[in-house]
């Protein structure tokens, strides 16, 4: 990500925004996560959305995403998926975000409160853009295609 | 749930995506629609570019703190 932004930003790229007031950028929510506290409140702010961190955040997004193709795709698309039964109505929100988030964190990380922050974001972002966007264009082993 | 989640997993993080769903939304952010196109929103319409800076400034706070304290699980798979 950062070699991508380099080329335009420089110095001032992702993650190292050289004189871009970093000290700005750090709210403890790392902190608080690994004290067993996790929050996402300090990250809700409109000053902060910024062309040099949606960009960054989007190629992060969509880097993560890649990467648990393999685990999200059966997980949320198909005929048993998680995207047909919240259509369904046989799952709710929460229940969803919480298979997804697990489901993330177990592939990548740890299933804990330190990584939990990243795992709900990723979870929230892919629930508000539509699961039934992320679907369109996978095909999920059951599928006959 | 999975067995190696720690206890209350479920808790926190159904109390992190409440906090994540209240972000606000109902702003607008220069020429959005020019940088990210149909990424800019999502599909209630509302704009998704809180959460890719959330991200972003997240992600980038995580890694500091990691080069600073490192733990077992440090490293994304």
């Amino acid at each position: 990500m950062h070699d991508a932004d380099f080329v335009r930003w420089g110095a001032q790229a992702f993650p190292t925004y050289q004189n871009l007031l970093p000290d700005d950028l750090t709210f403890g929510v790392a902190d608080l996560a690994a004290a067993g506290t996790p929050t996402l409140t300090l990250l809700d702010h409109p000053a902060l959305v910024r062309e040099w961190t949606t960009r960054p955040g989007l190629a992060v997004f969509h880097a993560y995403l890649k990467r648990l193709d393999d685990r999200l795709t059966p997980l949320i698309c198909g005929d048993d998926g998680l995207y047909a039964k919240y259509a369904g109505r046989k799952v709710t929100a929460p229940e969803v975000h919480v298979l997804i988030v697990t489901a993330i964190l177990t592939d990548t990380a740890t299933p804990s409160a330190f990584w939990a922050p990243l795992g709900a974001l990723m979870s929230v972002s892919l629930m508000r853009r539509g699961l039934k966007r992320y679907c369109q264009g996978r095909s999920t082993p059951g599928d006959e295609s | 749930m999975n067995d190696a989640a720690e206890p209350g997993f479920e808790d926190v993080v159904k109390a992190l995506v409440d906090e994540a769903m209240a972000f606000r939304t109902d702003f607008q952010y220069l020429d959005a629609a020019t940088y990210f196109g149909s990424e800019e929103t999502g599909a209630d319409g509302k704009s998704l570019l809180p959460y890719y800076a959330a991200i972003a400034v997240l992600a980038r706070e995580m890694h500091q703190y990691l080069d600073r304290n490192p733990r077992p699980d440090s490293v994304l798979r």
